[in-house]
């Protein structure tokens, strides 16, 4: 069925391959490895761009590839990339070279060898926002753990065994019951005769009968585990704060939004009738994490723990766009996706910058502000602001559209929804008044700064934020038809 | 006969043997282990040989070929696994595997019997050279003591089998699986399926006849307790599936409701258990429990659905015997024989040898199901069977039931790579072990990431 070139089969499995290559580099050659890595990441990027090439904005359709796997069980490995899909592969593939370059401050020993896993850790996640068929996706689904595991086992900080047998058991266990509800998908539909597929564009069309609202839960509570939504957040902040810097830039980036990409990929359009009936509680799990998520920060002290806990709030306000059901509600969660991504990805790698110093991650010790550096404080004042959702920068995009996709749903969703706003903006601008703006702060450790290498990465990230804030239409134009087929096949608004 | 001929090939080998080690007065020789796996590869080449047809025979089934193959497979792993134990441990080397070829002719004839007879005659070929192959171990008592436990265990459950195997007999007139009217006996035959059920749960490692499990394979040697766990383990339950699922399929009210409870108990027992061992070799028996309790939810589902869960079947235990063996390769490696190997001693294994300790971790995901390994599709595959027969609550028990099993596997693989060695990581000793390990890899790896071939092969060779 692929014409021709198999381009995406080739930017799919370009960064494992790569991965295995930099592990096998000596590991005195470390800069090598390091170049290598980068250049891999950078070819990815590259084939990303190629494959964008060949994707038709106005009807949606981008490139496919599908051979069959295991003909026995109608498994494909079927790619494709519409424009969901394409949006979130290339936020992937823009902020693994950052991730990369993130890891170059810290992380004792065996540097090859993180930066192979870190490649291993893109495959996964390409490939879990490529897959047309559910057993690859879920088969990418969990092989991801793997790297994962190991980034934050192995060079992670002091309670990294703790935080990774967490985040490990909570994955797991929520993956394992969606592949029961993979399975049942499969089953209900093959009771009709012969043996079935796991397409999801076919399954799309089908609805699974009377077993439906099971396997709706239960695909809905691994992505609500992977978001993560509350409830199901309990392993976030060890994992996002032991992380080393650029697992925790990947894993808050781009690894939750896997979960919501789920829930856009799989549970609207296969399940129209449950996502309708069940929106209400999702919308009430979803603010009730959003605000959940603004308190915990304000009443951190420690700089890594606050980003982790504004990214728990922001997740829940992106699940709140989804289940809003709404076309403005839809396309600003996808839109919030892309932008959270690269904000916090950027608040992250400036942490990881500015918590150098020796005096820990506390907010009062910062090495930034007038005492210390001043490019550092004013790049983690930009990015707190784009956080926050200043406007100019991408995320007030996504937040307007979100909130006015909450009205649309009620108008008390949306009363909270600006709250939840409102919170974000308070402990964000208390963190930048403590932490940077402090007239009578100390000087602790004579001034930090950030090395001319790290300044530029994050004004490039920056940089990124601010074009998606004014040429919106850049990134909505690309995620109109799929927005449109989502809401079609949901029945919504 | 000619049905019977890989058995005769490595009974020969076997023969073969015993008389080299007489001829000879040093028995520690590397020829032994190179004879024992050259009767091995013969019997291997005899299974796949152009017109042997899957090997069917009088008293023998056709539909068994896999399950032979990997009685095979696992004994040739057990022999690569041996060597080097041998000389280390000082173990009479011919007697050992003249034991060990005699036992791996008894589990092909348990795998492959299509007659009630002949799976005992086979059942006892096997135990008792293993029982032999237990006490062999040098050292402290453990190894004498797992002996006596296991003979004692397995005496207990071969009475309890060859008592309904005779009712059974007495019912039928014949001793065939497929002979005659077994319904006909009304509660003489209801109670003769309870009692062969209760001894093949014995062999086979469920809940609650599972207690000889962690005494028997921590006490022996690591070779040893790597071939009672994939190769009596895969012999045993190829003859149950067959048997329960097919000849005593009348029945199936009884047996399924009293295997439904013990599946559903080793899923969760055993993996529950396996989280407080702090013994490597008592943590893989447990986890063999819990295996065994998701191949008999196979069993289960082949009450609804024969083809595709005998077929899962013998998919997951091809699977199994690589991923354990390998697991068994690298204890060998590194056991003192006598000593009992904690978890603490594989601490730092993963910074010292990372390419062990990455084949390590390879078969430890597998083991607890994560893609891109074996394990992973032979798991989905079962459970796929499962849902497919409406056994959907089986299917959730049993992911539940992996993901407890995935904190101890996880934590295992911690202690290799991220734990710190308190008295310097444990020297790994090169040898062909390391072929067994290779395989290993390979195979786990292979079916995890391209298994099609391989599952319509299992599939048509169950079913033809």
């Amino acid at each position: 069925m692929s014409d021709g070139f198999p381009l995406l089969t080739l930017l799919l499995f370009l960064p494992l391959a790569g991965g295995l290559a930099v592990t096998c580099i000596p590991e005195r050659l470390e800069r090598l490895a390091a170049g290598a890595a980068t250049a891999v990441s950078l070819a990815a990027l590259g084939l990303g761009l190629a494959a964008a090439g060949r994707f038709d904005a106005a009807s949606g359709i981008g490139p496919v590839e599908r051979f069959d796997w295991i003909p026995r069980f109608g498994i494909a490995f079927h790619l494709g990339l519409d424009g969901l899909s394409l949006a979130l592969v290339l936020l992937t593939l823009f902020l693994v070279p950052f991730a990369l370059s993130g890891a170059a401050g810290g992380s004792a020993g065996g540097r090859n060898r993180f930066l192979g896993l870190m490649l291993a850790l893109e495959t996964g996640l390409l490939g879990v926002f490529m897959a047309r068929d559910l057993v690859l996706f879920y088969l990418f689904w969990e092989t991801m753990l793997i790297p994962a595991y190991f980034l934050l086992g192995v060079w992670g900080g002091r309670h990294r065994v703790r935080a990774t047998t967490r985040f490990m058991i909570y994955t797991i266990a929520g993956s394992l019951l969606m592949l029961v509800g993979i399975m049942v998908l499969y089953v209900r539909q093959t009771a009709r005769g012969g043996w079935g597929t796991f397409d999801m564009e076919v399954l799309a069309g089908s609805a699974a009968g009377a077993a439906a609202p099971w396997a709706f839960l239960l695909f809905a509570v691994a992505f609500a585990v992977k978001t993560p939504v509350f409830p199901f957040h309990s392993w976030l902040a060890d994992a996002y704060v032991e992380a080393p810097t650029g697992l925790s830039m990947l894993m808050s980036g781009v690894m939750a939004k896997m979960g919501v990409y789920g829930f856009l990929r799989i549970c609207l359009p296969l399940f129209p009738g449950e996502a309708r009936r069940y929106a209400a509680v999702a919308m009430a799990l979803a603010l009730a994490g959003a605000l959940g998520g603004a308190l915990m920060a304000l009443a951190q002290r420690d700089l890594k723990r606050l980003i982790a806990w504004s990214s728990f709030s922001h997740m829940g306000f992106i699940t709140l766009g989804v289940f809003s059901l709404t076309e403005p509600g839809i396309t600003g969660a996808s839109f919030q996706m892309v932008s959270h991504g690269l904000t916090t990805g950027g608040l992250f790698l400036a942490a990881s910058c500015l918590c150098r110093g020796g005096g820990g991650g506390g907010i009062e010790s910062l090495a930034a502000g007038p005492a210390g550096g001043r490019r550092g404080g004013a790049l983690l004042t930009f990015f707190a602001l784009a956080s926050l959702g200043m406007p100019g920068t991408a995320s007030f995009i996504g937040e307007f559209l979100i909130v006015a996709g909450a009205f649309r749903a009620g108008a008390w969703t949306g009363l909270v929804a600006c709250l939840a706003v409102a919170m974000g903006a308070w402990y964000m601008l208390r963190l930048l008044r403590r932490g940077v703006y402090q007239p009578s702060k100390p000087v602790v450790h004579g001034g930090i700064e950030l090395t001319v290498r790290e300044t530029a990465l994050l004004v490039v990230l920056g940089i990124a934020l601010v074009v998606l804030g004014i040429f919106p239409g850049v990134l909505t134009a690309i995620l109109h038809a799929a927005t449109a087929g989502i809401l079609a096949a949901v029945g919504g608004a | 006969m000619h049905a019977y001929l890989p058995e005769v090939v490595v009974a020969a080998g076997a023969l073969a043997i015993l008389a080299w080690g007489a001829l000879r007065p040093s028995r520690t020789g590397p020829g032994v282990s190179f004879m024992a796996l050259a009767a091995l590869t013969a019997g291997v080449l005899t299974m796949i040989m152009p017109g042997f047809a899957g090997g069917e025979g009088a008293s023998l089934t056709g539909e068994a070929f896999i399950y032979r193959v990997t009685v095979l497979f696992a004994a040739s792993l057990t022999v690569f696994l041996s060597h080097e134990y041998i000389l280390v441990s000082l173990m009479p080397a011919t007697e050992y595997y003249v034991l060990l070829l005699l036992s791996t002719v008894g589990m092909m004839l348990v795998a492959g019997a299509a007659d009630y007879l002949v799976f005992f005659l086979g059942l006892e070929l096997m135990s008792l050279p293993l029982v032999l192959m237990c006490a062999i171990g040098r050292g402290s008592s453990a190894p004498k003591e797992a002996a006596v436990k296991y003979l004692l265990y397995g005496l207990t459950a071969s009475a309890v089998l060859l008592f309904g195997l005779t009712m059974i007999y007495g019912i039928q007139g014949s001793w065939e699986l497929d002979g005659g009217d077994f319904r006909a006996g009304g509660a003489a035959a209801a109670v003769a399926l309870v009692l062969v059920l209760v001894g093949l749960s014995f062999k086979m490692g469920l809940v609650p006849f599972h207690m000889w499990m962690p005494d028997v394979l921590s006490g022996s040697p690591a070779p040893v307790a790597s071939f009672i766990a994939t190769g009596s383990k895969v012999a045993v339950f190829a003859f149950a599936g067959r048997a329960l699922a097919t000849s005593l399929g009348d029945f199936s009210p009884i047996w399924f409701a009293i295997l439904q409870v013990s599946a559903v108990a080793s899923m969760l027992w055993g993996n529950l258990s396996a989280l407080a061992q702090r013994d490597v070799k008592r943590l893989m028996a447990y986890s063999g429990v819990a295996h065994a309790g998701y191949l008999a939810v196979a069993l289960l589902a082949a009450d609804r659905l024969p083809e595709e869960s005998l077929a899962s079947l013998g998919f997951y235990l091809f699977a199994y015997v690589f991923m354990t063996a390998g697991c068994f390769a690298l204890f060998a490696a590194i056991e003192t024989p006598g000593e009992r190997l904690t978890t603490e001693r594989l601490a730092g294994l993963g910074r010292r040898h990372p390419v062990v300790g990455a084949a390590m971790a390879l078969f430890l995901f597998g083991l607890a199901g994560l893609p891109p390994t074996s394990g992973f599709m032979a798991k989905f595959w079962v459970f796929l069977a499962a849902v497919h027969a409406d056994l959907t609550w089986l299917a959730v028990v049993g992911v539940v039931a992996s993901a407890i099993g995935a904190v101890y596997y996880l934590r295992l693989v911690r202690v290799i790579f991220m734990d710190q060695p308190t008295g310097g990581a444990p020297p790994v000793v090169p040898g062909i072990g390391v072929f067994a390990l290779l395989l290993a890899v390979l195979a786990t790896i292979w079916l995890g990431v391209m298994p099609g071939r391989f599952l319509e092969f299992i599939r048509y060779t169950t079913h033809p």
